[in-house]
């Protein structure tokens, strides 16, 4: 593709997608120096794979740049091994030193980074978009069966690694 | 925890409105980004990209305004947009495939039928050439009728098989996956609407039917997937041939002075091309010219012998022989509506090297789109690598170039036909090089002029292997 016309695409695939992204990556980090880094990334990968921008399946290509770009950020703070210092995190232990809420939400978005893929849009989809299953399934391109099953895995991992990290953190 | 707590915990983060300085901080890292990608004639590492001054000033002095400002996201997705997934699905259910290939008066040169396993691979097989070959494999007969000698060869199907495409299931995989991009959805084809793909490895332009998803051309054949006529596949024997069966157990039977012949060329023919091949990447030209030479004299639409063929002269400062054979391959190609960029860069290269300017400019102009294209689909510049190395064909897959060396080597030969040097640099990540190929792309729409440097200054290619295959 022309640089030109690739230059061309990329302003108008901005400016259609930066109020999404700024949504998106937003919910998937709650924190803005987070948040910042994947947008960074997000705007990378728009960059460089603009011709798959070009044309209507742009939106479904768009989840997966800001879900990579997702977790390269969050892999850039809690490293490739999964672990996180604590002084990275804002950690609000109570005065029982249970896991707060707020930490909860914390750990929630780290580990929907780690999820495989197709977890981690249906969650975005499901739970941050509010769609519906037959509108999942759709960008999914799959069954409502299959949405409802990616859906319900991604809770399901979430659940058991939450278990375990917030028995680790507890 | 329960699963109830944690969906309330996603309901809670997804009901989360974006802070008007969240907005701000998207809206000034997306006009930095492109301010500093975009600078024109600068080499921008990527950590200036990244991280950037701007970017984490804007994370860090921001103002937390707990504005209630409701977003509403326009879905942008369209349920009917293509993907290669769907062509996929679609070729699990094809048993037979009908392939044509016309002559530029329309007539059939060239017909197949064939009908697919569920391994992927042939099962039967029919190619009709008129006027003077028809191949027919009933899965356990190989039938060769020499119409113009009036003679069948019968053989077993191990010994030797007819094919369009080896594993039909795994071309149609590639065909589908990382190796191609969607170029335009709903082109006009022939009077029929079609999705054009680009089939990166071969650098060749395909169709794709937007109602069944199924491919219907690909280079100069077309493709269709209807059950053929009773028959197709039936070995058939027409009265007064004589056949020849050189299946195990079968009578002997004699073989035709011409036949033998034939057999015998192709045997020699078979070995001269492969002990070639070893002569040309050992660096041995007189010896790898002389027995590509054999080859093509045999078997004359050998392409890769006649291009090998080039290569050996080539180097051997023979630029006039080299001309002459790469332009036979050019010719070839040209018959099936094909381009083979590989051989226009080695056209182009013999016709500089002897100081032919416009003609190396015109056959470089018609490589340098497709070798620009290759920096950022590496699948681009397989055929590129393959005519380079006359041992490619017998590497394993893990033995191959690798991505990062093979766009080490596509940005030696640009160098090498512009003169332009971009920075790229094989060490550092490719979001690091991203400057340097968006340098490329933007030299080439504003300028593109080639310039023969053959001592270019060229990048080391890297040894280490960062990814098996391609």
């Amino acid at each position: 593709m022309k640089y030109s016309r690739r230059a061309k695409l990329f302003r108008q695939v901005k400016a259609d997608y930066i109020d999404f992204l700024a949504s998106v990556l937003w919910k998937l980090t709650g924190d803005r120096e987070l948040f910042t880094e994947a947008m960074q990334y997000s705007l990378l990968g728009m960059w460089r794979h603009i011709e798959k921008l070009n044309g209507p399946k742009a939106g479904a290509y768009i989840y997966r740049i800001a879900l990579t770009a997702n977790s390269a950020a969050w892999q850039n703070r809690i490293g490739r091994n999964g672990e996180i210092s604590e002084a990275q995190v804002s950690v609000e232990k109570g005065p029982d030193e249970k896991v707060s809420r707020s930490e909860l939400v914390g750990i929630v978005r780290r580990t929907i980074a780690q999820l495989p893929a197709r977890q981690s849009k249906a969650i975005v989809m499901r739970y941050f978009e509010q769609q519906s299953y037959e509108a999942v399934a759709d960008k999914l391109n799959c069954t409502e069966a299959g949405a409802r099953s990616h859906v319900s895995k991604a809770v399901a991992t979430l659940k058991r690694k939450l278990a375990t990290l917030t028995e680790c953190e507890e | 925890m329960s699963k109830e707590s944690i969906e309330d915990i996603l309901k809670e983060i997804g009901s989360e409105d974006v802070p008007a300085d969240v907005h701000k901080i998207a809206r000034e890292t997306s006009r930095d980004f492109s301010e500093t990608l975009m600078r024109p004639g600068q080499h921008i590492l990527w950590s200036d990209i990244m991280k950037s001054r701007i970017a984490k000033l804007a994370a860090a002095a921001v103002i937390i305004v707990a504005v209630a400002l409701s977003i509403t996201i326009v879905d942008k997705l369209t349920p009917e947009a293509y993907a290669f997934e769907q062509t996929l699905e679609a070729v699990k259910d094809v048993q037979f495939m009908h392939i044509v290939r016309r002559d530029k008066a329309g007539q059939i040169e060239d017909e197949r039928w064939i009908e697919i396993g569920p391994d992927g691979f042939q099962v039967r097989y029919r190619q009709d050439n008129p006027p003077s070959r028809l191949i027919v494999e009933d899965g356990e007969t190989v039938s060769v009728y020499y119409k113009d000698k009036n003679t069948i060869v019968l053989y077993d199907p191990k010994d030797r098989q007819y094919q369009w495409i080896g594993n039909l299931g795994e071309w149609l995989k590639e065909l589908t996956g990382q190796s191609s991009i969607v170029i335009e959805e709903n082109v006009d084809y022939w009077g029929r609407k079609a999705h054009r793909v680009r089939w990166l490895k071969l650098n060749q332009d395909c169709y794709v039917d937007p109602e069944t998803k199924l491919p219907i051309a690909v280079g100069g054949y077309e493709i269709s997937y209807e059950y053929p006529p009773e028959g197709t596949f039936d070995v058939v024997i027409p009265n007064g041939v004589q056949v020849v069966d050189k299946r195990p157990g079968a009578e002997p039977t004699e073989e035709p002075e011409w036949l033998a012949d034939k057999l015998a060329d192709g045997k020699v023919a078979g070995t001269n091309f492969r002990n070639a091949r070893y002569a040309l990447a050992a660096g041995q030209y007189e010896e790898a010219a002389e027995l590509f030479a054999k080859v093509v004299e045999v078997q004359h639409g050998r392409n890769w012998a006649w291009f090998w063929l080039g290569k050996a002269h080539y180097e051997l400062g023979e630029y006039d022989a080299a001309i002459y054979e790469f332009s036979k391959v050019i010719d070839m190609f040209a018959d099936s509506q094909m381009v083979p960029h590989y051989c226009n860069l080695a056209r182009g290269l013999a016709y500089a090297a002897k100081g032919m300017k416009d003609m190396a400019r015109r056959d470089l102009h018609t490589a340098l789109p497709v070798m620009i294209d290759a920096l950022r689909n590496i699948e681009g510049a397989t055929l590129f690598d393959y005519a380079d190395d006359p041992l490619y064909r017998s590497l394993p897959k893990d033995k191959r170039p690798t991505a990062q060396q093979s766009l080490a080597v596509m940005v030696n030969r640009l160098r090498i036909i512009t003169s332009q040097n971009f920075g790229y640099d094989p060490y550092v990540s490719a979001e690091e090089n991203e400057q340097a190929i968006a340098a490329w792309e933007e030299w080439y729409e504003n300028s593109g002029e080639i310039e023969f440097t053959p001592d270019a200054e060229l990048v080391p290619i890297p040894e280490v292997v960062e990814e098996a295959g391609k």
